[in-house]
């Protein structure tokens, strides 16, 4: 099975960042909403558990970004600005609107990224699917999420610990904890236990 | 023995930050325990979505609408302020079902739908058929000199009026469709891929990679980013323009493929899990029917149970 998530390719990303910045248009704009709003909403949801600030706080970046296209800076990967900023406003958006400042990866709800089976997955047996689920509901939300943005966003270490603001051992730790717990579940289905 | 360092190892090679030595580390682990090699896979198809109780094409769809709204108001000076107003109070009564932003410099017009269809008709003449959650927009000066329609996201069928010396192209991701006459359907996936099927007249569909094609009535091609051909389908076309039609043919379509359709149709996740039950073939024709109706029939007819969660959809023996 290919890789498909891991390279995700980000060259188009860059493109459309640079014809934003040298006197983008409202296409290019248009362009380069629809290339990066999809992700941005689910990060955002994950972060603050409900559409309405999702959406508002992903419109606050992105409204941003039209205002300042002239002078946006010269960046290395645009997604990671991206993120970024919208962790930064979805935090502010908690301490504006909550009764207490909390950092929001620190109150993740655990269930709020669920397992759904991709198109690849359409042919798995529903007992496999059960299991995936289990390992997946035994995760805390955080780890859930650092697995999501490595996977599916094909960020690297360093930038999803510079994201979230925590070390790159505590990434790849909440990754291995992700694989080891499904790694577990789908034996206790295959085989007998004997370790 | 699996080393104890195994989930880290795993992790890198996921995460594409394995050395080469892991890399090689990791394939002889794999011959060992054939169970690892499983977990990987399983982990490597792994999707998370967020339990917000919209999907996330609905909030692009209506944050976009929301955010022209928005830039159009910023550097507005004082003698806008009334129509702006008048625009506003416009949005409003139109919401949810389709809305027209007009933007204020250099202005285009972007149409998104909702839950619902619709049609539009262009200035000149040209009408686009909008399924569910789709984006498209032309700029104001449409149909003077040129006639450009970005499709930005979701599906849409166009009948294009023929004007000699006036193009009509549609810009969907990375490939630009040019239109010599003619009807058309385009489809952008999220991940980027767009499919063409052509009804009447021709069209040229290139690409950014410099690949082109021109395809006669009946032509189904599809363009992904990932790849630098564009590339003929040869899937049956009879439910491409279902949505459209409201009409469904399976024509002995095994049920592994009439989930596609359905799934496609009426925007749901469809899963069939057993091998015997996808394997099943149907004949059958649908004109309208509820999504009840035809699970009822499909159940019936090839013996199977079907259970509904949500949004997913799922096949049982």
């Amino acid at each position: 099975m290919p890789k498909s998530n891991r390279d995700f390719p980000d060259d188009q990303g860059k493109e459309l960042w640079e014809k934003m910045r040298t006197g983008g248009d409202q296409y290019a704009f248009a362009s380069f909403y629809h290339h990066y709003a999809s992700r941005l909403f689910h990060f955002a949801s994950t972060l603050l558990g409900a559409r309405e600030p999702a959406e508002e706080v992903v419109n606050d970046v992105m409204l941003w970004t039209w205002k300042n296209r002239h002078t946006l800076p010269v960046v290395e990967k645009v997604s990671v600005y991206l993120y970024t900023a919208t962790r930064n406003t979805a935090y502010n958006y908690l301490k504006k609107n909550a009764r207490n400042s909390i950092d929001p990866l620190d109150d993740l709800q655990s269930d709020l990224l669920q397992f759904s089976p991709s198109p690849e997955q359409l042919h798995i047996s529903s007992e496999t699917v059960k299991k995936i689920e289990q390992a997946i509901n035994t995760l805390p939300g955080r780890c859930r999420l650092v697995f999501k943005l490595i996977r599916e966003d094909g960020l690297k270490y360093k930038e999803v610990a510079d994201i979230l603001d925590i070390s790159i051992k505590t990434v790849e730790a909440q990754m291995a904890i992700a694989i080891k717990k499904l790694h577990q579940q789908l034996q206790e289905m295959t085989a007998s236990p004997n370790s | 023995m699996l080393p104890e360092n195994i989930w880290e190892i795993v992790a890198r090679k996921l995460s594409g930050e394995a050395s080469e030595a892991e890399e090689k580390e990791l394939q002889a682990l794999m011959g060992e325990h054939p169970e690892l090699r499983e977990t990987i896979h399983a982990a490597e198809a792994l999707h998370l979505t967020p339990a917000v109780e919209n999907t996330v094409t609905e909030m692009s769809a209506h944050g976009w609408q929301q955010l022209q709204q928005e830039m159009q108001d910023t550097p507005a000076p004082s003698r806008f302020r009334i129509r702006r107003l008048l625009i506003r109070a416009a949005a409003i009564v139109v919401i949810g079902l389709l809305s027209y932003n007009w933007w204020q410099h250099n202005s285009g017009t972007s149409i998104a739908t909702g839950d619902t269809k619709d049609s539009i008709l262009l200035p000149d003449g040209s009408r686009i058929f909008l399924n569910a959650h789709t984006v498209v927009y032309y700029a104001r000066n449409y149909g003077h000199g040129s006639r450009e329609v970005s499709l930005q996201s979701g599906e849409a069928y166009f009948e294009v009026a023929q004007q000699e010396n006036n193009p009509f192209t549609v810009h969907a991701a990375d490939v630009d469709i040019k239109v010599l006459g003619t009807a058309f359907n385009v489809h952008r996936s999220a991940n980027g891929q767009v499919d063409i099927f052509v009804t009447s007249g021709r069209v040229k569909a290139e690409n950014k990679h410099g690949s082109s094609m021109v395809l006669q009535a009946g032509a189904q091609v599809t363009s992904s980013e990932k790849s630098p051909d564009i590339r003929p389908v040869t899937t049956s076309p009879e439910n491409v323009l279902a949505w459209k039609t409201n009409r469904l043919v399976f024509n002995q379509m095994p049920l592994s493929q009439v989930a596609v359709v359905l799934a496609n149709y009426y925007q749901l996740d469809v899963v069939v899990t057993d091998s015997v039950v996808s394997h099943k073939v149907l004949q059958a024709t649908f004109n309208n029917k509820s999504l009840d109706e035809v699970l009822d029939i499909i159940g019936k007819a090839l013996n199977v149970n079907i259970t509904q969660k949500n949004k997913t959809l799922e096949f049982h023996p």
